[in-house]
């Protein structure tokens, strides 16, 4: 596969498709660890779908769709934690009215702007070939931002996720944090709805860290999985569809799957 | 505030909407004290202590600590928290039983300036807790009295004067239980920590507290564990007439 690797790296597209694609390894399952430490793994996908408003919007007013998905996810994001943190409104059912708002607001954008209907099934499954040389330099920089700024609150973001209480108690500023959390997530899903799609955003964020979490390890070394997972998944994913002509969105996410079968199967047979 | 008394409650009322849980509450917890603060499901325990731990703002009155009003600020009167429903809630976390004791600590560290000896505090809060050999074990891996000490051991990370536990025995089985509460009484005869710990079950309060806060909206009942078995006076916490079956302890 490394000399296949190679032959692919000859176009500059797919230099780019693989640059984004590890940095969007490297980012989506950091966060999604800490979602899935919240129970609140599904608000991926609802903030996925959320964030084609702003990819809608920019297509209709010709502005680049990455700002206008990272505006509407970051915005919703922040907005549906605050909801949550109210405790009269249970999770699910914030996700359900921002999901359904955000998908009636899309259509509307969609009804509004002719021909960018092409356009939109980039966001909706993905096309991490397209990806133009102005877009990764901002995936470097907002990827390296991400990366660096979890490694160094990894561990207050655990315990924020695992037990605000404590973090309040300890005299945590929890809302700064949380804010600063959503503000993370929704960069992240706004750099993958481009590589992945938005329909299929839950599959990157989360198998890899469902998949690592199956292996019993403590909280560095499942992330330090989940990452693995990933990474292999994607680069395997962009190199099987290169060849094999599929859209990469969606052997990456067979891949992510296999992953998940495996670490299944494996703690079945040593537990 | 008395120099002896470590929180001082003055004049407390708390309403969820227009239903009252809190009525006027007034108490003084000296300091060492080992205290079990029971009362029937509504009637006011753990929003007693959420209002001590700084989660709820009360409607009226206040909550004093000896040093100051706010226990976080407070070396003479830091708070550590066991949650309740440990056993349930934190089974299949991704964490060592390092990671959860670690995490008692974060809250308070700066970014780029760690506490120096902190792998050190981490490791000796887990000794005291008697999970020595343990630490890279997996929280779910514990028994629920295990997994108990572990959290007891986050706490007792950060030093603190006070600590607290909220239902700390469901989902736990009794001879852990029995084993918890020796670990827990060593701790504050042999630390002088002060433990106020919260339970429904009469029968284990009035065997393990020294002194009883009996709750039902208003303090019902304030002395000694002993007499808290009394016919009259479970009636009198639970507000009707019971049928009271003990368990052995």
């Amino acid at each position: 596969m490394i000399a296949d690797i190679f032959e692919i790296l000859q176009y500059d597209f797919m230099v780019r498709a693989f640059l984004a694609g590890i940095i969007v390894s490297l980012i989506a399952p950091l966060m999604g660890f800490f979602l899935v430490i919240r129970k609140f793994s599904l608000m991926v996908d609802t903030l996925a779908h959320i964030s084609l408003v702003g990819v809608a919007g920019s297509l209709l007013f010709q502005f680049n769709p990455l700002f206008g998905a990272m505006l509407v996810s970051v915005g919703a994001g922040i907005a549906m934690d605050r909801l949550r943190s109210l405790k009269n409104i249970f999770s699910d059912t914030v996700m359900a009215i921002f999901m359904s708002g955000g998908l009636a607001l899309t259509l509307i954008l969609f009804s509004l702007g002719n021909g960018i209907g092409v356009n939109m099934l980039n966001y909706l499954f993905g096309s991490i070939t397209t990806i133009t040389q102005s877009e990764i330099l901002l995936f470097v920089i907002l990827g390296i931002i991400v990366l660096i700024t979890v490694f160094l609150l990894r561990k207050k973001l655990f315990l924020i996720s695992y037990d605000e209480d404590l973090a309040v108690i300890n005299g945590m500023n929890t809302k700064l944090y949380n804010a600063l959390f959503m503000l993370l997530v929704g960069v992240t899903i706004s750099l993958a709805i481009k590589a992945i799609g938005a329909l299929l955003m839950g599959a990157l964020m989360i198998i890899p860290v469902a998949s690592a979490m199956q292996l019993g390890y403590g909280m560095n070394k499942t992330l330090l999985y989940s990452i693995i997972f990933s990474l292999t998944s994607v680069i395997a994913g962009i190199t099987f569809s290169f060849y094999l002509d599929l859209p990469s969105s969606a052997v990456i996410v067979l891949m992510l799957l296999l992953f998940f079968v495996s670490s299944v199967l494996f703690k079945r047979s040593y537990a | 505030m008395k120099n002896n008394v470590i929180i001082s409650i003055k004049n407390l009322s708390f309403s969820y909407n227009s239903n009252k849980v809190l009525d006027d509450i007034n108490i003084d917890i000296e300091r060492g004290a080992y205290l079990g603060l029971i009362g029937p499901n509504g009637g006011g325990k753990s929003t007693l202590l959420k209002i001590i731990l700084g989660l709820l703002k009360p409607d009226s009155g206040r909550v004093e600590f000896a040093g100051g009003v706010n226990p976080r600020c407070s070396d003479d009167c830091r708070i550590g928290y066991v949650p309740q429903r440990i056993s349930q809630d934190y089974q299949d976390l991704p964490a060592t039983v390092f990671d959860i004791v670690e995490s008692g600590l974060v809250a308070k560290e700066e970014i780029f300036k760690l506490q120096k000896n902190r792998n050190e505090v981490i490791n000796d809060a887990i000794k005291l807790a008697g999970l020595k050999g343990m630490e890279n074990k997996l929280i779910g891996e514990l028994s629920g009295g295990q997994r108990q000490k572990a959290f007891v051991a986050r706490a007792l990370a950060s030093h603190p004067q006070i600590l607290i536990l909220d239902e700390p025995f469901v989902g736990v089985d009794l001879s852990s239980q029995d084993e918890f509460y020796k670990f827990l009484r060593k701790l504050n005869i042999e630390k002088g920590l002060t433990i106020i710990f919260v339970s429904h079950d009469i029968d284990i309060i009035s065997a393990q507290a020294k002194q009883i806060i009996a709750l039902n909206k208003k303090i019902v009942y304030t002395g000694q564990a002993v007499k808290v078995n009394e016919k009259e006076l479970v009636d009198n916490i639970y507000g009707q007439k019971f049928t009271h079956i003990h368990h052995d302890r």
